[in-house]
């Protein structure tokens, strides 16, 4: 007989049910099956009303982020060989609504996402549409920010962050590491109009430094790091101009 | 206003879970991360003895000695090894992460919480100099 | 039925469609504007595109340069007033996108970076590392988040264009949150909503591109231009297609047969691994057959070999393609040569539309994959589409808000007896609780297969002949089909019955095209009529749905400067 896997998701249909529910399916077991591969088998095969996000599977769209056995995972790029003969289980996202089976609502990471305002800012505001000719910017001042690029916004680090968990109004590892992206770029004038958001009540001081942001991140964007950075920043300006008397 | 419009028709309705009281301990780096918490509650209570034995100590040696003698009880010294063991769990946490909030190009992270390190023992070296030797 | 009204609606929120966003912003902020898109806009397809964007920036490069590389890659099939507006448009496109932030990789003195690419005769490839349309697309996203009046429908699908006598006045749209239908109105809509990808089973292709734009086109009377015409791009990962950049050649990469030699030299000796996608590609599947690849178990592949250029500069200038290969096939490219074989990417053909986006219908624009202007003719050169769609999302956007300054919207009651009508047919054909046995899976990997074996690289009478046999008893087979999902909240079952009946209906003019078309031209390689004929097909296929399938008619090609010659490298 060939070889299966089991694989127990969450269910949850708010047209009919009030509470979440589990359902276990078995497959069969491939080396080098993805655990999305799993889901659209059991979708296309087995139950065709299991749903749940996925596009690009090749982990950069970031929408197949699930709790894989509990962790954050992208699960494109996660494998059933890493569990077999283990089982699988697989629920949506922590600490976000569920919209339904395991689907959940983003809809307030992607407020935060805009807040943070994610753009270049230059006090002469002709510069952002001059095309006669480019920015300079060397590789060493490329360095300073590349890094907070590579977020694909998949918000695993939301739900590996407790203080989100227990504060949903915290702006969260991934927005806070974007602003620190647009305040290193040299070509960014934009950092004090994003200091009021980021170093708000709901800003960086909310974070206690757990760091399971940095360890779930599939792109090593390092959140927890740039978090404490701008800590320091705003607790360096917030002395400085306390000593120039603007406070 | 919001950005996005998902709202024009009946909104539905989202199941949102509640974390338990428990959940720092469903997993290895939540219970650590507690216990690091947990440790500057030591932390504090080292900096108040501190302060108990230097307001002693600037009353005179007699004054000290009968204020401090509790610190030689049994059950002192076994507070102070727990505090010790957390105190130490605090300090290498947070050599770690001054590393990776300091160890941008060209220094690396590792090469920060190592200065840490040796800064460390640098200061610990020389007060005990200062205090054996004075 | 309720109704939102827009100005301007623009389909897709991809590079495309988020460029065009920017531009309607930028130029008219009062006008009401929306972005309606069936994912999170940063999920978008454009995310991952990998290589780079082609524009001149360089002196020792011209626009002509780069218009007369573009117009040979297409082989002759482009127009080339459009390619000249392109390539011109594009250096200062490349630079504004880069004043919004893209990270271009740069050279020492601080100025943009470029890198080689296949069929280009200059170093004109900008990228980020190979990132390049993730970033792109970040940046786009990010930029379009500062113009409060543009409005965004996230996670929305499109069901139908609503035309009236031939004008489009809006969209039916599903939220597929609340699983309720509503009218968007919209004096003009803009359709980016990308290519045909998924219709392959072997694709590079995200699971979103299911020909979308194409469907609602065509459903709605419009044409659809030079559908035959699909890339494949020479470097997929065995088993699933994920795309391995050209950049890995462009870098200097190799390509390998089992014998140990770099085959290209028998292909095109001047370009070797750099000539153009079709050629390459052609080259791999030759050598397949010929029996010089290496077998494995999901076929036989031949070898993209990194292991020269180091594990530093594969680093530096390649980390997406070490990270795909650790990901997704267990292997290191730093230490051993990456498996690939051809992977279907890219649809030349699309939304019939000019040099300023307009299509032939009141109201409809489009840009990006989903549309053909046609700049890639017959056959694309990589890195001329992450410049596409900021050229022409910016134009089709920039003519929108010109064409709504005098245009009149179609009235309420028009659309809602419109949208009426489409609801009706909906609830028919997707949503009956009937007894049909056919499942969406199925009928799925059906077309899949058969567009891989008989509307691949090479094609012939006979086969294509079946496919379309095959292709219409799929039509017949998805009337039976029963969705077992009835509920309506994130129903993702009806929205992937409404892509198949997209994908089904573009697959049929896919094969028919490439049926008539009795030439070998660009992409479209017949193995039964070898050469280009000028004579007979030097046109594009305009293809209109008729009542019994697919009806075609002729458009003729622009020629400026450049006429038609052999095209060898």
């Amino acid at each position: 007989m060939a070889e299966e896997i089991k694989i127990t998701v969450t269910r949850y249909n708010p047209d009919k049910e009030a509470e979440l529910k589990t359902q276990t399916f078995t497959i069969p077991y491939h080396n080098d099956w993805s655990i999305l591969d799993g889901l659209n088998y059991i979708k296309a095969e087995l139950d065709g009303t299991l749903t749940y996000r996925w596009s690009c599977r090749m982990a950069v769209c970031g929408s197949c982020g699930m709790m894989v056995n509990g962790t954050p995972r992208l699960t494109c790029s996660t494998y059933l060989n890493e569990f077999y003969p283990g089982e699988i289980t697989i629920e949506p996202l922590a600490n976000f609504p569920i919209i339904r089976d395991l689907v959940v609502d983003l809809t307030d990471f992607m407020d935060k996402l805009k807040e943070v305002k994610p753009w270049i800012i230059r006090k002469n505001k002709s510069d952002e549409n001059d095309t006669s000719k480019e920015y300079i910017q060397t590789t060493a001042q490329m360095d300073k920010y590349y890094q907070q690029t590579l977020c694909i916004n998949c918000t695993l680090c939301y739900a590996a962050c407790p203080v989100y968990g227990l504060h949903p109004d915290f702006i969260g590892p991934a927005v806070i590491a974007l602003g620190y992206r647009y305040n290193n770029d040299s070509r960014d004038q934009g950092k004090d109009e994003r200091r009021k958001f980021l170093a708000s009540e709901d800003g960086v001081w909310k974070c206690t430094v757990v760091g399971d942001c940095t360890e779930v991140c599939p792109k090593h964007v390092d959140p927890s790091a740039v978090i404490q950075r701008t800590k320091v920043d705003n607790a360096t300006n917030w002395f400085f101009s306390f000593l120039k008397g603007k406070k | 206003m919001k950005h996005t419009d998902n709202s024009i028709t009946e909104p539905t309705k989202t199941y949102r879970r509640i974390m338990p009281n428990t959940w720092w301990l469903k997993k290895g780096s939540y219970t650590l991360f507690m216990l690091r918490e947990l440790s500057s509650v030591f932390v504090a209570i080292y900096a108040i003895f501190l302060l108990i034995r230097l307001c002693a100590l600037s009353q005179g040696a007699e004054i000290y000695n009968s204020k401090t003698a509790i610190f030689n009880s049994g059950w002192m010294i076994a507070l102070h090894a727990v505090m010790w063991v957390f105190i130490m769990y605090h300090m290498i946490t947070w050599f770690k992460i001054s590393g990776r909030i300091f160890g941008k190009k060209p220094l690396s992270p590792g090469l920060v919480t190592i200065a840490n390190y040796i800064v460390w023992v640098v200061v610990s070296v020389v007060l005990f100099l200062i205090i054996t030797k004075g | 039925m309720d109704i939102i009204n827009h100005d301007i609606l623009i389909v897709g929120g991809g590079g495309a469609g988020l460029r065009a966003a920017i531009a309607i912003s930028q130029m008219s902020p009062s006008l009401k504007t929306a972005v309606i898109s069936k994912v999170y806009p940063m999920r978008s397809h454009t995310v991952a595109a990998e290589g780079g964007s082609a524009a001149v920036l360089n002196d020792d490069d011209t626009h002509d340069l780069h218009a007369y590389d573009t117009i040979k890659g297409s082989d002759y099939l482009a127009d080339q007033d459009a390619v000249e507006v392109f390539v011109r448009d594009a250096t200062n496109e490349v630079r504004q996108i880069e004043r919004w932030g893209c990270p271009w990789n740069r050279e020492e003195d601080g100025t943009i970076a470029a890198r080689w690419f296949g069929g280009m005769s200059r170093k004109r490839t900008l990228h980020a590392a190979d990132k390049t349309g993730f970033h792109l697309l970040h940046a786009l996203f990010q930029t379009s988040l500062k113009f409060d009046t543009l409005k965004r429908y996230d996670e929305w699908h499109v069901c139908a264009l609503l035309v009236d006598n031939g004008k489009v006045g809006g969209v039916l749209a599903l939220n597929t949150r609340t699983g309720v239908f509503s009218i968007l109105s919209a004096k003009a809509v803009i359709l980016c909503t990308g290519g045909v990808g998924r219709m392959y089973a072997f694709t590079s292709n995200a699971g979103i591109k299911t020909a979308d734009g194409a469907a609602l086109t065509y459903r709605a009377g419009g044409p659809i231009k030079d559908m035959e015409f699909i890339q494949f791009h020479p470097s997929g990962l065995m088993r699933t297609g994920i795309l391995i950049t050209e950049a890995s050649r462009g870098e200097g990469g190799y390509l390998f047969n089992k014998d140990g030699k770099r085959f290209l030299e028998n292909y095109a000796p001047s370009k070797m691994e750099l000539a153009p996608r079709d050629i390459v590609s052609r080259s791999i599947i030759e050598e397949i057959l010929a029996g010089r690849g290496f077998k494995g178990t999901y076929g036989s592949y031949i070898h993209l070999d990194l292991r020269h250029l180091g594990e530093a500069k594969i680093m530096e200038k390649l980390p997406m393609v070490r990270e795909l290969c650790l990901d997704f096939a267990g292997m290191d490219p730093v230490y051993d040569p990456i498996p690939i074989r051809p992977t279907m990417h890219y649809t030349m053909g699309g939304i019939h539309c000019d040099k300023d986006g307009k299509t032939p219908m009141p109201g409809l624009f489009s840009a990006g994959e989903a549309a053909c202007v046609s700049i890639h003719g017959a056959n694309r050169l990589g890195s001329n589409s992450l410049t596409e769609l900021l050229v022409f999302g910016a134009r089709a956007g920039r003519t929108a808000v010109e064409y709504v300054s005098t245009a009149k919207p179609v009235s309420a009651d028009k659309l809602q007896s419109l949208a009426k009508d489409r609801m009706d047919f909906i609830q028919k054909r997707y949503m009956k609780a009937g007894n049909g046995k056919e499942k969406i899976g199925a009928i799925l990997s059906e077309l899949r297969k058969t567009m891989d074996e008989k509307v691949g690289i090479y094609r012939t009478e006979e086969p294509l002949k079946e496919a379309i046999q095959i292709i219409q008893k799929l039509k017949e087979r998805f009337n039976k089909i029963t969705l077992t999902q009835q509920s309506r909240v994130f129903n993702t079952e009806l929205t992937a019955a409404m892509e198949l009946d997209n994908m089904l209906e573009i697959a049929h003019v896919i094969a028919m095209c490439a049926q008539v078309r009795k030439e070998s031209r660009g992409g479209h390689a017949r193995k039964d009529y070898p050469t280009r004929n000028d004579e007979q097909f030097l046109h594009h296929s305009l293809t209109y749905q008729g009542k019994d399938g697919p009806r075609r008619e002729t458009f003729p090609v622009t020629i400026t400067k450049w006429q038609p010659e052999e095209r060898k490298y």
